[in-house]
């Protein structure tokens, strides 16, 4: 080894078995093997991610035996971090350690494929991943200011709880859709398990935030429009007019009681913020409120507008609504005294309009009431929800409870199928409903129908028996699975942050980074995570603040250095153009780039006419060496993969879903780094087709997309091999399965169709 | 509009009211049925065994020469639309093929008349030949088979359909919520008891919405609700005299074709006092 | 039927698996046993087991019980239970899918005699006239004599013809029942490899429906 030659590169090569998640699978030794040519060092461990596992680099690295790392294990977003802050502990500059996943993209995923086709597959991506190694300089990552301020959006108790938490150290500007705050909280009776009235319990907070000098609350507010990147936030807010000005309105009601139509109201007495607001629908502008406004706080003509404001960090509390029960037919909902369990908890809370009264729609008590649970839940077929809705056993027991109590001998039944009553005081909780004389049956309600005289018949099977029954009652409530808010999907694509198939909001890490996205500056709080109680969304919100103080307490954000450099430069101006963040001007006939508007979309790559633009350590050449070696290794089908797509193909492999081994993924920050330079080398390197699956949601680059499609797909067509181009977001990981398997048996075939028709062609030529 | 008809059993039997109105009314409107030649029985659901059924089936839609294949009964749409799911097994299918004369290839679609009416023909066309509108209430019945399982032409639950072409032809649908519920037909000859306790609670669900008529779309329905309702009512000592009516007896009616020519005087539960009540009185008993 | 304690000998793993395997049962093992198709189930009342308790049955590969329940030859083919089970699970699919295993393991009662002449008549005539499987099934079913007056109504209104109907063209009918007759094979050889010797003996005499 020619050691005194200084330029010369020393790589480790660091290979993890992973217990057994990626030893049971792949050849490691025969991995190793396979780069004996490479002048590498490689070491095979356990566990890396152990102790001892990064001991052994980071004392490679200190002794001097390697200056650039290679780690073939699991994905970069599990370990990246812990990995590149050893490295730099032990003196290496970190965008010198890469990982190379070879277990969620290869031996969690491949169970159906021999085990060669899975080694070749190993084999290829860790040469792939030596060569860009490489071929990488060290880049040392840009600092950019964060501004202090936090957008909490949704006031329900999860953003309550945050914005307080975090107000005393940092500025926060509270938003909620609703003309007050509270959330579902402010419309609940009692709240389980010790049973205190909820307004009791929340009025003082709300009040808090009203009056803290460090929250700006604005209800009627939405996101219009988010600007910028992580860290310097410059957000459009939306609001709807209330035709009352919050600031100037005391409260006194001379308009209510002047208005002919009963449009103008105070939300409900406890509300916060303490005004009047108009419901235009009902008003008939007579202008009867105005003239007599002690305060002259009413604007009839007041219309929606719009503000800025520029936040380092953003905290997403938008909760979550019910389910409409309508889609159940057999539930026929709604009808008289078929309510949800929404719905009777309004009617005993403080947004009651029946002064605090259960009553039915004749205004009369009921004295059967059923409740119905799993309305929507654990539902597999596609109608409903997969998923249980957690909080719906113990409320319902809840409501029972209140029945028995506002009448000893009301009756009440709860249907269900599991009783799901775990954590702490909560079996008790069950056990004194069963006390109080609560009737429970074990069994889905399989139909609720309406008779004549407004009662409900409900029949079921009592599973406990075997027997089915019919019963009729008085009122029926159904218990809804329940959704996030409406709008939760145009709000977290707006700020970047992908969602689960569920729909929620995803959590960095499930278990270890719960009130994280994946987005660094956005937090998450309450049910827009997942449906929960109380306790645990204000346990959330606490949590979401503590991240979010961690995060401006640092000052600085780091951001990613992996940007456009501009090469050679005529002037032309087109990348200027083309760049959708303005990150491009022309300066003295050249482009400069300012970097800290640019978010290395890559757009400004391909539409240099001279090819004088290329990403750092994305660069055509490094690219093209990196897909060489890895179909170095036998052919495969090579999967350009943006960060988000990324994410989808890693819950892929969690899940265990299976794909062809010929997939070959490689990372990119976006597609739209790529030209037909790269495509056209993937092809003549041996992949038998080439897909850019794109996962980001943000349109100006989405909105490219097809464009930049049609334009690859013509330039690379002398080929004759399959290129397609995929949106798959980071929820969707089984349609990306589904869409590789295709895509592989379609570029295989294709495949083996020209190589018969070579063979062929060679034959034909031999013979004449 | 042209359609291989598959008539299915009972036409040629207890159904003979609903072939005529079917005749009556679609040579009127237009719609050609050209029943399929040599058809054989879809295997109701006493053929037990699933390849013989799904096969019996293959066959009526590979013999209908590349068109649609309309049927009037619930229980042979049910089992076409079923068999077509099945067929999409290829190794279900390359066996099934190797039993037929004329294979089976996938192209063809079961509709039930229903169906065809709808939304082939569609509400609007059939408005313009209302030559009567029919001011009475109508019980709008299914029958468990029309749209399950998932037959995707209507809902499972709560279809809409003939609520839906009831209303175009001037009549009032009640709201029923036994629209999809089983009359107990299939189990008639085994389990008569059981059997006339469905059609019981679906008769006087009917009746206490105070409907002139119950409106079916399967010959199998309207045996068990007209032809089994005195045994019904003397099984259970109740008085129910609800007349079951065809929807294309009912269309026929809303055109003005002459009762007798749509079959409506082959019902055991009479129907001249509906009849009487749509002439508002005139052609009582005729 | 007298209920028995549910030993490791009485679970036939190889009769559950090929259940499972068949056409809609592939979704069984995910059953939670909500109950709501037997809730929904317009008879499940007359059955010696709902359908719920059928599937948690063949959960378990409860071979005789299953066979001998009553519960398949009750079931109307509503599908009340398949469209709202919320697993997916097609409880009429399995009713479909014991019924000629029972009939194959000699299970004999008025339902699967009543099938077993419609099959018969329509492997001959290729159609059902109803007065010909009436007066067939009469035969095995003395009971049915009572029909006679129901029968001689529809009769009078021309809706019972006396004629059988036929296909014009047979030629087609053996071929397709015989491909029944291969999948019944298939069904047999594939259970009673497994099945244990007590199992064997009881089988000898089924329990026939009273
Ligand atoms: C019937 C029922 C009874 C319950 N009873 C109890 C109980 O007894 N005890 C208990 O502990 N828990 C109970 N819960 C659970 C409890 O309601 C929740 O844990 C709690 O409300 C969650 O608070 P949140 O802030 O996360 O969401 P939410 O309360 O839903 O608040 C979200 C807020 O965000 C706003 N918002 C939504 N979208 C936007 C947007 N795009 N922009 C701006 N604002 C937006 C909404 O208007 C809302 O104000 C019950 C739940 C139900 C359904
Ligand atoms: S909490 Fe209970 S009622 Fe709600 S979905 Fe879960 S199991 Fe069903
Ligand atoms: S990488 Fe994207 S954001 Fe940056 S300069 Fe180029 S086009 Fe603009
Ligand atoms: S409905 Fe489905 S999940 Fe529920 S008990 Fe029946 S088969 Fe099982
Ligand atoms: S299909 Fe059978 S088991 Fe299912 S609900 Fe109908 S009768 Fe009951």
């Amino acid at each position: 080894m020619p050691e005194n030659e200084p330029a010369q590169k020393k790589i480790g090569v660091y290979l993890c078995r992973c217990g057994g998640n990626i030893g049971d699978v792949i050849d490691l030794q025969a991995v190793a093997d396979s780069l004996k040519r490479e002048n590498v060092i490689v070491n095979i461990q356990d566990y890396l991610c152990s102790s001892a596992g990064q001991e052994k680099i980071k004392n490679d690295i200190e002794k001097g035996k390697t200056d650039r790392a290679l780690i073939g294990s699991c994905s970069p977003k599990l370990h990246l971090e812990t990995f590149r802050s050893m490295a730099k502990n032990a003196g290496l500059n970190p965008s010198l350690l890469e990982i190379t996943n070879i277990r969620e993209q290869a031996s969690w995923v491949h169970d159906k494929e021999s085990k060669e086709s899975v080694n070749s597959k190993a084999r290829g991506l860790i040469k792939g991943a030596v060569a860009r190694i490489s071929s990488i300089e060290a880049l040392v990552p840009l600092e950019k200011k964060l501004v202090d301020r936090t957008l909490v959006v949704g006031g329900g108790i999860a953003g309550i709880t945050t914005a307080l938490e975090l107000a005393d150290g940092h500025e926060v500007m509270l938003i909620e859709k609703q003309p007050y705050l509270g959330g579902h909280m402010i419309g609940l009776s009692k709240t389980f398990p010790t049973l205190d009235c909820s307004q009791c319990i929340l009025t003082p907070k709300m009040v808090a935030v009203h009056n803290h000098p460090g929250i700006t609350m604005l209800t009627q507010t939405e996101v219009a429009d988010v600007k910028g990147s992580a860290g310097d936030y410059s957000i459009t807010l939306k609001h709807s007019p209330r035709y009352v000005d919050i600031k100037k309105c005391i409260s006194c009601g001379a308009c209510a009681r002047k208005c002919p139509s009963g449009a103008i109201f105070l939300p409900f007495a406890q509300a916060v913020p303490q005004a009047y607001m108009i419901d235009m629908s009902k008003c008939k502008n007579c202008g009867a409120c105005v003239k007599v406004c002690p305060r002259d706080a009413i604007d009839l003509d007041a219309k929606e507008t719009t503000s800025s404001v520029s936040v380092g960090a953003v905290a997403i509390a938008t909760g979550f609504e019910p389910i409409n029960p309508s889609f159940i037919e057999e539930y026929n909902y709604p009808a008289p005294n078929l309510l949800t369990a929404v719905q009777f908890e309004e009617m005993l809370s403080a947004k009651s309009k029946t002064g605090m009264r259960l009553q039915k729609a004749d205004g009369t008590f009921p004295d059967r009431v059923a409740f119905v649970l799993c309305a929507g839940s654990r539902d597999f077929t596609g109608r409903g929800k997969k998923y249980c809705s957690k909080v719906c056993c113990i409320y319902s027991q809840k409501q029972a409870q209140l029945v028995k109590k506002m009448k000893e001998d009301a009756e009440a039944w709860i249907f269900y199928i599991d009783m799901r009553s775990a954590g702490r005081r909560f079996e008790e909780f069950y056990h004194h409903t069963q006390e109080k004389g609560v009737n429970y049956v074990r069994g889905k309600v399989a139909e609720i129908i309406p008779q004549k005289d407004s009662t409900l018949m409900v029949q079921y099977e009592d599973t406990n028996l075997g027997m089915k029954g019919r019963e009729i009652f008085d009122m029926v409530v159904l218990c809804p699975a329940l959704v996030p808010s409406a709008g939760t999907k145009e709000l977290a694509d707006k700020l970047g942050v992908p969602l689960g198939d569920d729909g929620f909001v995803e959590e960095k890490h499930v278990k270890l980074d719960p009130v994280n996205t994946l987005n660094q500056s956005v937090f998450a709080a309450g049910c827009v995570l997942g449906p929960k109680d109380i306790h645990d969304s204000v346990t959330e919100g606490i949590s979401a603040a503590h991240k979010v103080s961690q995060f401006l307490g640092k000052g600085m954000i780091l951001i990613p250095p992996e940007k456009p450099m501009i090469l050679e430069c005529n002037g032309c101006g087109d990348c200027v153009k083309a760049c959708p963040y303005n990150a491009l001007a022309l300066e003295g006939g050249k482009a400069v780039l300012s970097p800290l508007a640019c978010t290395g979309c890559g757009v400004c790559v391909p539409a240099c006419p001279i090819k004088g633009i290329e990403i750092r350590n994305f660069t055509r050449n490094q690219l093209k060496t990196q897909l060489k070696a890895i179909l170095g290794e036998g052919p495969g089908v090579i999967v350009f993969i943006d960060p988000y797509a990324y994410a989808a193909a890693d819950i892929a492999g969690v899940n265990r879903r299976q794909y062809s081994s010929l997939i070959r993924f490689v990372s990119v920050p976006s597609i739209h780094i790529l030209d037909a330079d790269v495509i056209n080398a993937a092809f003549e390197h041996g992949a038998s087709g080439v897909m850019l699956i794109e996962g980001t949601t943000d349109e100006k680059l989405t909105s490219r997309s097809d464009e930049l499609y049609k334009k690859l797909k013509k330039d690379t067509r002398k080929h004759k091999k399959p290129l397609r181009y995929s949106h798959i977001e980071t929820a969707q990981y089984e349609k990306l399965t589904d869409l590789l398997n295709v895509f592989a048996a379609q570029a295989g075939a294709k495949a083996e169709k020209r190589s018969r028709k070579e063979q062929a062609d060679e034959k034909e030529s031999a013979a004449e | 509009m042209k359609y291989s008809y598959y008539p299915g059993c009972a036409q040629h039997g207890t159904a003979v009211d609903y072939r005529m109105s079917v005749g009556a009314v679609f040579t009127r409107l237009g719609i050609e049925l050209e029943e399929i030649k040599n058809w054989n029985c879809c295997g109701v659901l006493h053929v037990d065994d699933r390849t013989t059924r799904v096969a019996l089936s293959a066959r009526t839609l590979a013999t209908s020469k590349g068109l649609d294949v309309a049927t009037p009964c619930n229980l042979c749409y049910s089992n076409l639309m079923r068999a077509r799911t099945a067929l999409e097994d290829v190794t279900l299918k390359n066996r099934i093929n190797e039993a037929l004369k004329t294979k089976y290839n996938g192209n063809t679609k079961p509709k039930h008349l229903l169906e065809v009416i709808v939304k082939d023909f569609g509400l609007a066309k059939l408005g313009e030949q209302v030559k009567k509108p029919l001011k009475i209430k109508a019980v709008p019945y299914y029958g468990c088979l029309l749209t399950r399982p998932g037959n995707e032409f209507d809902s499972p639950e709560n279809p809409m359909s003939l609520d839906n072409l009831i209303l175009c032809l001037g009549a009032e649908p009640v709201r029923y919520y036994y629209k999809t519920k089983c009359c107990g037909g299939p189990i008639l000859i085994t389990d008569e008891e059981l059997a006339l306790g469905l059609a019981r609670d679906i008769l006087m669900m009917a009746k206490e919405s105070g409907a002139d008529c119950m409106v079916v779309t399967c010959p199998m329905c309207h045996l068990q609700l007209d032809a089994k309702q005195k045994a019904v009512e003397a099984k259970f000592n109740i008085k129910i005299d609800m007349p079951i009516i065809y929807f294309t007896q009912l269309i026929g009616l809303a055109m003005e074709i002459p009762p007798k020519e749509l079959g409506l005087d082959k019902h055991l539960v009479p129907t001249d006092k509906l009849l009487a009540s749509i002439e508002g009185g005139k052609n009582a008993g005729e | 039927m007298r209920k028995e304690t549910i030993l490791p000998e009485s679970k036939d793993t190889a009769f559950r698996d090929l259940i499972i395997k068949s056409p809609g049962g592939e979704k069984i093992p995910t059953c939670m046993q909500c109950g709501i198709c037997a809730g929904s189930c317009p008879v499940s009342h007359e059955m010696d087991y709902t359908p719920r308790q059928l599937v948690r049955m063949i959960q378990l590969g409860l071979r005789k019980e299953v066979l001998n329940s009553n519960t398949v030859w009750i079931c109307t083919t509503c599908f009340s239970c398949s469209v709202r089970c919320p697993r997916g699970i097609h409880p009429t699919e399995l009713m479909e899918t014991l019924k000629p295993i029972a009939m194959s393991e000699g299970i004999r009662n008025k339902n699967a005699k009543f099938d077993n002449v419609f099959s018969d008549v329509i492997k001959k005539n290729g159609r059902a006239s109803e007065f010909l499987l009436i007066s067939k099934y009469s035969l095995s079913e003395p009971g049915m004599i009572k029909q006679a007056p129901f029968g001689f109504s529809l009769f009078s209104k021309g809706k019972l013809p006396l004629s059988v109907d036929k296909m014009e063209d047979t030629g087609e009918l053996d071929a397709i029942f015989k491909l029944g007759e291969k999948t019944e094979e298939k069904a047999e050889t594939k259970t009673n490899p497994g099945k244990k010797e007590t199992g064997e003996k009881e089988n000898a005499e089924p329990e026939t429906e009273k």
